[in-house]
């Protein structure tokens, strides 16, 4: 059960975190066009984001965190890894894998904004990256390597 | 007690009115073995053409029997998702000349554009292809071509582009053609009389900016306005009248989120960027439009109708003063993507549906 609990919130921190980058992101990209933006439209873009496309993050972070997750503790059993290095290294691997397969499938050539840059890619890499740590580091039995 | 009758009354001349719009016409199915139809020419004998996406240019006789289907051989033509044949539309002097303009996604899928080409039309075949616009930069992935055109009375041409999609932020940077319209010489050069001609800097074709994916222009003779619309991201479409070298917006000022739900700006309008005349949210993905100034519904005079894919039908604007009053949306019990509409030279309006088995619809009144 706690387990359950810490994937969901890992899920949700990649998500929260992926959110907040695709705002930093393209709101300095309409800067850049339009002159500097209010700090309110600052926050309502970052609260506008965190409820519309978090959720949709998620849905999309879920299968390749459990899956990056399961993967990774297999490897780390077989293989010399650092559980949490091997964790944010499969998770990283596992998003960049999926974002290609999503842009390969979906009508459109870059489903999400933020994958539309190399920068802002490797943001979203990031994210599952930190998400996959915090989920390990919560749950080693304080054997971490 | 009036106030019932009042309500009642009411609410009758509305029934009876948006009856009378729904029996005005009738729909007849000329054609009904179409391959992804995009755009639709009217020559001067009454025969239409029609062309397919995939690259192919139909010739169909008046009632939409087919007479010929040929390949467009153009040069480097690229055919896949939104890219392939485009728009069709024929020089002015045509009857003289046989000489039309095509459209189309050009290059490949890690780098192409939109591109425009002449030829010459005799017996169902083109001849004498000639590039004339390359916009540019290329781009990677295959989607937002615009592709649209509209001829104006000085011999000049409209071209419709579209941002590429993954290079929204380009619409405002007037030093490519990406999210722009251009206008152009019917033999591909850039009149001098451009707005941008005398600007350091700046993509002397440009027409105006600010665009997402335009497939839909029109100009009108009676008032000489020149109206688009685009395909906004989810959410705001919008219908723009056009006037050379404003910024339209794109992406800074827009009604519109990103298909994951995500702000592409902060702003619905901005100083400086002109506001859409109509805006269309939830999207109804307007591809294709005409402004009616045909003999056959005198009521629908000067009214824009606007061909709709996400919405599967067709809207009717009524304008007055370059303000919409009033939208009424036709065709949806067919529940059919429509791709393309023109007003025929016989007054009549005509439709293409989108899909692998397109057809080519007549609207005609009822008596």
């Amino acid at each position: 059960m706690k387990k359950l609990l810490l994937f969901l919130l890992a899920v949700i921190l990649a998500a929260s975190l992926g959110s907040l980058m695709q705002s930093l992101f393209n709101l300095m990209a309409i800067s850049q066009l339009a002159g500097p933006i209010s700090m309110a439209d600052w926050l309502a873009t970052i609260l506008h984001d965190l409820m519309h496309f978090m959720p949709v993050l998620a849905a999309i972070f879920f299968p390749i965190l459990l899956v990056s997750l399961v993967v990774s503790g297999e490897l780390s059993r077989w293989l010399r890894l650092s559980r949490l290095a091997g964790s944010f290294a499969i998770a990283a691997l596992g998003t960049w894998i999926a974002l290609m397969l999503i842009n390969a499938f979906a009508p459109m050539p870059t489903l999400i904004a933020l994958n539309r840059s190399v920068v802002g890619t490797v943001l979203l890499l990031c994210c599952c990256g930190i998400a996959a740590i915090f989920y390990r580091f919560f749950t080693a039995e304080r054997r971490l390597s | 007690m009036t106030r019932f009758i009042a309500l009642w009354c009411m609410g009758f001349s509305l029934l009876l009115s948006a009856g009378a719009t729904a029996n005005a016409f009738k729909v007849d199915a000329l054609t009904t073995d179409l391959e992804n139809p995009w755009g639709m020419a009217f020559l001067p004998d009454g025969r239409i053409l029609v062309t397919e996406k995939s690259g192919y240019l139909l010739t169909l006789s008046a009632e939409g029997k087919r007479q010929s289907r040929s390949l467009a051989k153009l040069p480097n033509i690229f055919t896949a998702s939104q890219g392939g044949l485009l728009d069709i539309a024929l020089a002015p002097d045509f009857a003289q000349s046989n000489q039309l303009f095509l459209s189309y996604a050009c290059g490949d899928i890690n780098a192409n554009s939109t591109c425009l080409a002449s030829a010459t039309f005799n017996n169902g075949e083109l001849n004498d292809v000639q590039s004339l616009f390359h916009a540019k930069p290329d781009r990677r992935g295959a989607a937002h071509y615009g592709g649209r055109m509209a001829l104006l009375p000085d011999n000049t041409l409209l071209l419709t582009l579209g941002d590429g999609f993954d290079y929204r932020e380009q619409a405002q940077n007037k030093a490519n053609h990406l999210g722009k319209i251009v206008r152009l010489t019917l033999t591909g050069g850039v009149p001098t009389d451009n707005p941008l001609v005398n600007e350091a800097g700046a993509a002397a074709e440009i027409f105006t900016y600010g665009h997402r994916n335009v497939q839909g222009i029109v100009y009108d003779a009676v008032s000489g306005n020149i109206y688009s619309h685009e395909h906004g991201p989810k959410g705001g479409d919008e219908l723009n009248l056009l006037q050379a070298g404003n910024n339209y917006g794109w992406p800074v000022a827009t009604f519109g989120i990103d298909y994951t739900g995500a702000r592409v700006s902060p702003f619905t309008t901005f100083a400086g960027m002109q506001a859409p005349l109509h805006v269309w949210t939830p999207s109804i993905a307007p591809a294709g439009m005409t402004l009616y100034r045909g003999e056959l519904f005198p009521e629908w005079q000067g009214n824009i109708f606007v061909s709709a894919l996400a919405g599967k039908a067709l809207h009717r604007l009524a304008l007055k003063d370059n303000q919409v009053i009033k939208e009424e949306v036709l065709l949806q019990e067919r529940d059919t993507r429509i791709r393309d509409v023109r007003t025929g030279p016989d007054g009549a309006i005509y439709l293409l549906t989108d899909g692998a088995r397109g057809q080519l619809l007549r609207l005609t009144p009822h008596s």
